[in-house]
């Protein structure tokens, strides 16, 4: 307080002067920034308002149960894909998140950091920048035909799950390793000082702190997965029989909401996909929203246990 | 274990405990009381940092030794040294003989895991783990395993009481470790390296991101817990070396400067440096 009021009776002076219009100038330069930052966000906002209100005010009136539930030939209806759309991720999932985070334990705590985790963090973030079509034409060659040479699993949930799990590796692991690596080292410390061994630290003390990054993690790997399209049409086909879709056997062709999103746009065989399009999308934005909220409900549920009540 | 290639090394050993025996500092006296540990010619180094230089140290059983020192002389180093926490550390080298009850704690045949559980350690900032109170102190209990629940029970509590924590925690000892204040979660870091019934605590820093309420409780508990434990404290405050120890040792630049009796050190200094460091012209 002081400082300020000495300032201002020192007598009118030319560096007085000059201090002052910096002054003046900052004070300027502040607001227009507030504002265009506020005008870009505010931007950003509409765009997604106007988005999802355009996709529910098309969608919401198409969405029954019979939509959500049933099947029939020309596809009004997209019980199968619903059911195919958490099929796959589901197996997906149990193939990838294992995986995922077992490399990145691997990595970020056991792997001698050197030539050769170079190598496989190098394998892994090419692999993320693969196109999913180009994984898509892999997958197929790999799990639907033998490569090129007969059947191996065909047109199949299995097939498509093994791919999309290929696709979001990376991801998985990189999330996960970050999230192992943002432990800090004195809770490490605390673990061995007591004698736990280095896998004790890791399952006990390790894998629970950074549980809160891996559901954001698969959170994220989800959110990725169930809009994946190109990747599936190749692997798990594009259709499903109008009958006997609701079954558990991976084997089973099953095209996904995605899948069949595509498939309405590029063949005109239902005579209403407009309504069918708006229908589905709004389906989708719902699961994500859904998936979203049911995880972190559950990964708070989890750590709570984990860390005691309050 | 009996080959001939230990036998070889445990002989150089003894001789270069003899050696140092001979070529000891001027300042650094040595004990007429059991002593516990047993640094010998230590030297740690991080890659071209010469952390630690030829440091010989007996610490007293069942007594507060306090290592002193300014910011960077190397006294956490030294500490790290005594339940091998640079082994965690991947360019650390650590060369030189650290004795616990008469055994190398560097020796090849020694269970590192064991090594921690005899001697503990307390860290400068309270580090609990994102879990229950009661889960903090069992953590050490469950690890080794073989206990029964009652068992662990049983043994929470008396840490917890030994920490002097039990009657602040004792009805939500399921709540959140995290829960709890700064100076409470030392004190439950504490509980939690007395559960497993170590004979020596390392203490580093232990109360330099806490209040002076909850470092005054931390000093008396030290004070209490050296009836049943070896206790070395790291410290840059020469107040709290004063109050705590009974033996002090001072560390300046990776070296050892003076070690004595902690009366003697503040009021009869051998050393220029320790005079200088006491008298608060630096440090």
């Amino acid at each position: 307080m002081t400082s300020i009021v000495e300032r201002t009776a020192v007598p009118p002076g030319k560096a007085n002067d000059a201090r002052a219009t910096r002054r003046a100038r900052a004070r300027v330069m502040d607001r227009v920034m507030t504002w265009l930052l506020w005008g870009l966000t505010g931007t950003i906002v509409l765009l997604l308002a106007y988005f999802i209100l355009y996709t529910l005010i098309g969608g919401l009136g198409v969405i029954s149960w019979k939509f959500i539930t049933g099947s029939n030939v020309t596809g009004d209806y997209v019980g199968p894909e619903v059911f195919n759309t958490f099929y796959i991720l589901v197996l997906a999932l149990l193939i990838c998140v294992p995986l995922g985070i077992g490399g990145a334990i691997y990595l970020a705590e056991y792997a001698v950091q050197g030539r050769f985790t170079m190598l496989v963090r190098l394998a892994t973030e090419t692999l993320a920048g693969v196109p999913s079509l180009v994984l898509g034409f892999f997958g197929y060659l790999i799990f639907v035909t033998a490569y090129g040479e007969g059947t191996r699993f065909g047109l199949s949930r299995l097939a498509g799950a093994l791919t999309l799990a290929i696709l979001n590796l990376p991801l998985i692991v990189r999330v996960s390793e970050d999230a192992l690596r943002s432990v800090s080292t004195e809770l490490r410390e605390a673990s061995y000082a007591v004698g736990a061994s280095k896998s004790q630290t890791v399952f006990r003390v390790l894998l629970p702190t950074a549980l809160p990054q891996f559901t954001t993690g698969i959170i994220l790997t989800s959110g990725k997965m169930i809009g994946e399209t190109a990747a599936l049409i190749f692997t798990a086909g594009t259709s499903s029989p109008v009958s006997g879709w609701f079954t558990l056997n991976p084997l089973f062709p099953g095209d996904t909401l995605t899948v069949h999103l595509f498939e309405l746009q590029s063949e005109g065989i239902t005579p209403n996909a407009h309504m069918v399009e708006a229908g589905t999308a709004t389906l989708l934005i719902a699961f994500l929203l859904l998936f979203n909220l049911g995880f972190r409900w559950l990964s708070a549920a989890v750590s709570r246990r984990i860390a005691g009540r309050g | 274990m009996h080959d001939m290639t230990t036998h070889m090394a445990s002989d150089a050993r003894e001789q270069q405990l003899l050696e140092n025996t001979h070529a000891d500092g001027g300042h650094v006296a040595k004990l007429s009381v059991p002593v516990k540990v047993e640094a010998i010619d230590l030297n740690v180094s991080y890659g071209t940092n010469h952390a630690i230089k030829n440091v010989s140290l007996q610490i007293p059983e069942r007594q507060v030794t306090a290592l002193m020192g300014p910011s960077g002389c190397g006294k956490s180093t030294f500490l790290r040294a005594l339940n091998r926490m640079h082994d965690l550390t991947p360019s650390a080298r650590v060369t030189g003989v650290v004795t616990l009850d008469g055994e190398d704690i560097f020796s090849p045949s020694t269970d590192v895991v064991l090594l921690r559980q005899r001697v503990g350690m307390v860290f400068q900032r309270p580090n609990p783990f994102p879990k229950s109170i009661f889960e903090n102190v069992a953590y050490g209990l469950r690890v080794q395993g073989g206990y029964s629940k009652a068992e662990i029970a049983d043994m929470v509590e008396r840490s917890l009481m030994g920490a002097a924590l039990w009657t602040e925690v004792k009805d939500r000892l399921h709540s959140s470790a995290l829960s709890l204040s700064g100076g409470q979660q030392q004190r439950l870091c504490i509980a939690r390296a007395l559960a497993v019934e170590p004979e020596v605590l390392l203490m580093d820093e232990p109360a330099s991101a806490l209040d002076p309420i909850a470092t005054l409780k931390i000093e008396e508990l030290i004070d209490q817990l050296k009836e049943n434990y070896t206790i070395a404290i790291v410290t840059h405050n020469l107040q709290q070396a004063g109050r705590v120890s009974q033996y002090t040792a001072f560390f300046l630049m990776g070296e050892l400067v003076e070690f004595s009796d902690t009366q003697q050190i503040f009021s009869q200094p051998q050393d220029k440096r320790t005079e200088d460091f006491i008298t608060g012209r630096f440090g």
